[in-house]
């Protein structure tokens, strides 16, 4: 097999390309944890991201997250998005993983990596796992504040194809 | 019901999920019938009718579909309001 082939957008991509990992999970989140299993003596490049729950949003002090997904399919959409970044950037490797449930302040929701021989597209496909659950990933949060009152989170309406 | 009609799930979520107290509902269509028709039946005379539908996206089988999507017996839809992962 060439070392490269051509991705449904036209870009090169790596032919042994992979999504190591693309799933919601109920289980605690550790970037560096994601991070140890990607790359490989190729790749000169890894790279993640990890979300967290931030202690205040518009003005009010969060003591937690709730979050609540459509599981199956948000499984099926994380894996989707993470194709879609081995298939727009030459990366070996790309990883996703997003938690849900109740998470204290400071705790992580979201971890993102990728692996690639070189540093920017690594940091692309990163980015464009982030930008794309934004928009469509079917999961939602509900803040709960230090005055015991909590609100669902307005969201972004997603554009339907 | 008769041969014409059939029942279809209807998953809510996060604040719908509130708002209509349950997270499933069934709901029987007329055969032929579209996403549209089957929003248009879970909203009117519901606390959604508050909501925008146009702020509703709608899934069949986990997979994003439009309003003039055509729902089958057995079809699982989710009604997915604004999205606000990360």
């Amino acid at each position: 097999m060439a070392s490269t082939e051509r991705g449904r957008s036209g870009e090169e991509t790596l032919a042994s390309s992979s999504v190591v990992v693309a799933a919601v999970t109920d289980n605690p989140l550790v970037a560096a944890d994601l991070l140890e299993r990607l790359g490989t003596r190729e790749d000169g490049a890894a790279v993640v991201f990890e979300g967290r729950v931030r202690a205040r949003s518009s003005g009010r002090v969060v003591v937690r997250l709730h979050y609540e997904a459509y599981r199956e399919m948000a499984d099926e959409v994380l894996r989707e998005i993470a194709r879609e970044a081995l298939a727009l950037q030459p990366v070996t490797q790309v990883a996703v993983e997003h938690r849900v449930g109740t998470l204290e302040a400071g705790e992580v929701s979201l971890v993102v990596a990728a692996a690639a021989p070189h540093r920017d597209p690594a940091m692309a496909a990163v980015r464009y796992v982030i930008e794309q659950l934004k928009t469509r990933l079917p999961v939602w949060k509900k803040e709960e504040y230090e005055d015991g009152s909590a609100t669902w989170l307005d969201g972004l309406p997603v554009e339907q194809a | 019901m008769n041969g014409s009609e059939f029942p279809v799930r209807v998953l809510l979520f996060g604040h719908l999920r509130e708002l209509m107290g349950v997270s499933e509902l069934s709901v029987t269509l007329a055969s032929g019938s579209v996403v549209g028709e089957l929003v248009e039946r879970v909203v009117r005379d519901s606390p959604l009718e508050a909501l925008s539908s146009g702020m509703l996206a709608i899934s069949v089988n986990r997979r994003y579909v439009r309003s003039d999507h055509a729902l089958r017996p057995g079809d699982e839809v989710a009604l997915i309001p604004p999205v606000a992962g990360g």
